[in-house]
């Protein structure tokens, strides 16, 4: 029996997505000349297939089917993100100078969003086999053994940081592999290691061009009014740098969620999707939700969210077999990032990184992905024991 | 042991990530209810309402009103690849030369008006093109002095109105004019003279109108139930009793009698006997209320209300129906007329033609001095005097126009003393206006009954309601017997005396000449000014009609002057079908 609570939750996640899919596109399809119902009537095919394409993956057997919808996503995927390069203008969508999406049939596709689910079972598949806790180990065994994944890290890496430019999806997809890591059974002293390096390297990256020390410091000057609240005044002072204009969507996005205060401004009458955020109905979802449902309906969205993740969790926990396990974090680790770094985003506490909400944001690829992975989980939840 | 682990591990990491929303939880309850300073949700926009109409009774519009725009634009704002598509387009859209705006463009960095003059459709256009250069990204942000990035487009304000005169000259100096003021940016309309002064309140724009509504981030409204709109309200239209078309052909006729007789101004009023109306109230000598130049000046004037001047033999009527109706006299009773030259204590008073014996209803046809002056010994002082201002003399005669002269006639005391009384009976010693006397002439048209003049009829307000303009109470001056009495000798003066030249078969016809001297200096000089009041009646219409003719060098006599005048209004009017004179019924077979 599949976790019925699961189903039911992403549904009901994927339902509150298409019903702003619609309130929050009221301006950009007056603005781009579109049918008034373009993105929700998109979007509910997207939420219909999501859906059915869940119940359907949680019918079949993980023992046979886990393996190769993982192993086919990882594979089809990687492969798809390799060839993009190299295919005619005609089929891939070029968006500032970044190829994201590959038009298929009449749809674009971001094979990312589904490079993300078989990454992390290629991850839990290997890590499964290969890892385990050994006391013995040095940490240069450690690291000798984690190579390989360091290098298919590294030409993913490239492959979307660099052609893509989507560093948002490498921050997530590094995270999802370092607390893996962590939970196949790497010591903790290299996991610390590990993320001291990444912090160093991204310190580095920064450090490295004048652009993205200018944009830490404006996300800084306006993220410092927030953060340093929580300081006590001696510290705060000399934190705090002159005062940068506000970035633009940043700013209509804090605005939105000011505006909608504690019990927003009722649905459909938000202001600032009115052309002030352009990308409200898909990055910035979270500040339109805010303005329309106000905080408690933030609140709302997230304790929803907050199960769902709590439900793979427990998948996780109970799950009978180690790759099932891993899976299951992983794909719980994926949405959470993504949304944790979506959220950070839209209220200031971190630069904006492109992140698409799971289920909430506008977006046929990343629903699709999301509804895969949880399918998939659900596929692993009959296998559960009972609870004891 | 692995499974106690994993679990451990697990929950460890589920309290990290429950950790990471807590923050985002707790950064959006400050965001949402600290204080921020939002920009503002809500845009409104005025309209500014528009003064009213001038229209005539036959429905032209006299004086109306144009709104004005001006279009400005800040020149850092404009991307320097994309000035010439702007220059371009703009050209295009608002018919404003390409050279003329590169030169305003070049003149100075900042912002630069491109034209004041802009009409309301050229306005709608170019809001469209505003609309449009932003589409095209032609508009560039700048960073100004105090650092802050501005970018604005182009704007297309309202500037001002400015009132229009479409037929011209036509109705002045009885229009008016109106002047400029310029309050908080905007040129508003104001009437100076004449009907634009008169009905100043009533023109006057009423209500500005207003919209504040929720805005999209170019500032758009958008309309729903949070929007608020109050309706701009123009002002009222004023509709006068004057036809144009009739109007038009009787300044021709007195401009054309001006060349003719070489005056110095004819003036003229026609006005319905028994309601007041005017139907004509003109003037030789006109203006552009456009464009008024300093030759103008002596014309800006109204004259048929604004110069009084000594009516001369027009008030013998006057003085008659005042003996008839205080019974001093009957029109039959002969007066004696000393053959042209009588003594009246040291002043010698004269008639053109000398006669021996006269009625009184014949001393009004002859037009005697003497025979009025002897009459007029029958009055007493206050009673003249009484009865003067009961015709209205030194009253304002009420007509719906600014700056009337009241005129003067002698006091009570003076009008004891015979000389003055002699005087006074034939018009001398005394002031009035044109409309002054048409207004008093009317009683005898009108059944003795006394009735205001008006010029406009009724106001128009914008959704076309007519409220009419309420006219004064009718009075009656003299008794209905005596008006009788004094009709048919008016008609005997036409028919038999110094008004033949106006005897029209089919229309009934009457009235009165006058020609008196012109004071310059305190001293009369050889220089006249004539008049002619009168009527003119077919079956089913009656007008009181009246003519003056300031100073004609040609000729003097008013049977030359005023005389000829009028009865090229009455042709006129029979042209327009005002008058229709009776075909079968011919007054001179009637007669024999």
């Amino acid at each position: 029996m599949a976790d019925k609570r699961l189903f039911i939750i992403t549904s009901f996640l994927i339902t509150i997505g298409i019903v702003f899919s619609y309130s929050l596109s009221s301006y950009i399809v007056l603005h781009f000349d579109y049918n008034p119902y373009h993105f929700l009537v998109r979007q509910s095919i997207f939420g219909f297939i999501a859906i059915v394409l869940m119940w359907s993956i949680a019918q079949l057997d993980p023992e046979v089917w886990l393996h190769r919808i993982g192993l086919t996503l990882f594979l089809g995927g990687l492969g798809a993100m390799i060839i993009m390069p190299f295919l005619p203008a005609s089929l891939v969508s070029e968006v500032g100078g970044a190829s994201r999406w590959i038009k298929l049939f009449g749809f674009s596709l971001a094979p990312v969003e589904f490079f993300k689910v078989g990454f992390v079972y290629f991850l839990a598949w290997s890590f499964s086999r290969k890892l385990g806790h050994q006391s013995n180990m040095t940490l240069f065994g450690e690291f000798k053994r984690f190579a390989p994944y360091a290098f298919v890290f590294v030409l993913v890496m490239f492959l979307i940081a660099i052609i893509q430019k989507d560093l948002g999806q490498v921050v997530v997809l590094a995270m999802t592999l370092l607390f893996m890591l962590f939970l196949a059974g790497s010591s903790f002293k290299f996991f610390l290691v590990l993320i001291s390096m990444a912090l160093l390297s991204f310190v580095f990256f920064i450090m490295t061009a004048e652009h993205r020390i200018l944009r830490i410091r404006s996300w800084w000057s306006q993220a410092q009014d927030t953060i340093l609240t929580i300081f006590p005044e001696s510290i705060a002072s000399s934190l705090r740098v002159e005062s940068f204009e506000e970035p633009y969507q940043i700013g209509h996005s804090l605005n939105a969620i000011n505006n909608g205060g504690i019990f927003g401004v009722g649905l459909g009458n938000g202001t600032f999707k009115l052309g002030f955020l352009s990308e409200i109905h898909t990055d910035f979802v979270l500040a339109g939700i805010a303005e329309e449902f106000g905080f408690l309906g933030v609140i709302l969205v997230t304790l929803l969210f907050m199960w769902m993740i709590k439900r793979i969790f427990t998948v996780a926990n109970r799950a009978p077999k180690s790759v099932y396990f891993l899976f299951s974090i992983g794909v719980a680790l994926l949405l959470s990032f993504a949304f944790l770094i979506n959220a950070y985003g839209i209220s200031g506490l971190t630069p904006v990184k492109g992140i698409s909400v799971p289920f909430l944001s506008y977006g046929g690829s990343a629903m699709l992905a999301a509804a895969i992975g949880v399918g998939m989980v659900l596929m692993i939840s009959k296998t559960l024991k009972e609870e004891a | 042991m692995i499974n106690t682990n994993r679990s451990k591990k697990i929950v460890t990491l589920f309290l990290l990530i429950i950790i990471g929303f807590i923050i985002f939880l707790s950064v959006m309850f400050y965001t949402a209810v600290r204080d921020r300073h939002l920009p503002s949700k809500y845009t409104s926009e005025s309209t500014k309402a528009q003064r009213g109409n001038i229209i005539s009774q036959d429905g032209f519009h006299i004086a109306t009103t144009r709104k004005l725009y001006k279009a400005t634009v800040n020149t850092r704002n404009i991307d320097p690849n994309k000035k010439e598509l702007f220059i371009q387009l703009f050209s295009i859209y608002s018919g404003v030369p390409q050279e003329s705006i590169r030169k305003k463009l070049n003149s100075r960095k900042g912002t630069v008006v491109l034209s004041y003059l802009i009409d309301p459709k050229s306005a709608q256009y170019l809001k469209t093109l505003a609309f449009e250069l932003r589409r095209l990204r032609v508009f560039v942000e700048y960073e100004n002095s105090e650092g802050r990035t501005i970018l604005h487009g182009l704007n297309i304000i309202e500037s001002g109105e400015t009132r229009e005169y479409p037929y011209g000259k036509v109705l002045t100096p009885l229009i008016g004019y109106p002047r400029k003021m310029e309050v908080e940016g905007y040129t508003r309309i104001h009437g100076i003279k004449g009907l634009e002064k008169q009905y100043e309140e009533e023109l006057n724009p009423i209500q500005n109108g207003s919209q504040r509504a929720p805005r999209d981030v170019n500032g758009y409204m958008i309309l729903n139930k949070k929007s608020f709109t109050k309706r701009e309200i123009d002002g009222l239209d004023v509709k006068l009793n004057i036809p144009l078309t009739l109007q038009v052909r009787i300044e021709r006729v007195l401009k054309q009698m001006r060349k003719t007789l070489d005056a110095q101004e004819i003036i003229a009023v026609v006005m319905q006997s028994d309601s007041g109306k005017i139907i004509s109230l003109a003037s030789s000598n006109q203006f552009y209320p456009k464009a008024i130049r300093k030759r103008d000046y002596p014309s800006l004037n109204t004259n048929p209300i604004e110069y009084s001047f000594e009516p001369g033999s027009v008030l013998k009527p006057i003085t008659l129906s005042l003996l008839l109706e205080l019974q001093r006299i009957n029109p039959y009773d002969l007066v004696f007329c000393h053959n042209g030259r009588y003594k009246l204590g040291r002043k010698v008073i004269t008639d053109e033609h000398k006669y021996d014996w006269l009625s009184a209803e014949n001393i009004i046809v002859h037009s005697s001095n003497i025979g009025i002056a002897k009459l007029a010994q029958k009055l007493k002082g206050f009673e003249f005097h009484d009865g003067l201002v009961a015709f209205g003399l030194t009253q304002k005669s009420g007509i719906d126009l600014p700056y009337e002269k009241k005129g003067s006639i002698p006091s009570m005391k003076q009008l004891d003393a015979s000389i003055y009384k002699a005087t006074a009976a034939y018009g001398y010693g005394m002031r009035a206006n044109l409309m002054q006397l048409v207004k008093a002439y009317n009683a005898f048209n009108n059944n003795g009954i006394e009735v205001s003049p008006r010029v406009a009829e009724a106001l128009i307000d914008e959704l076309g309601t007519i409220i009419p303009i309420e006219n004064d109470e009718e009075r009656l001056v003299i008794s209905t017997s005596t008006a009788h009495i004094m009709k048919k000798i008016l008609i005997k003066t036409v028919n038999e005396g110094t008004g033949k030249k106006t005897i029209t078969p089919g229309l009934e016809i009457g009235g009165k000449t006058g020609t008196a001297h012109i004071a310059k200096g305190g001293r009369y000089i050889n220089r006249y000014n004539t008049s002619f009041i009168g009527f003119a009646n077919d079956e089913d219409h009656r007008y009181t009609i009246g003519v003056t003719v300031f100073d004609p060098k040609k000729v003097y006599f008013a049977s030359q002057t005023a005389v000829p005048t009028f009865k090229k209004i009455i042709d006129t009017m029979i042209n327009e079908e005002y008058l229709i004179p009776k075909k079968t019924h011919d007054r001179h077979n009637n007669n024999e």
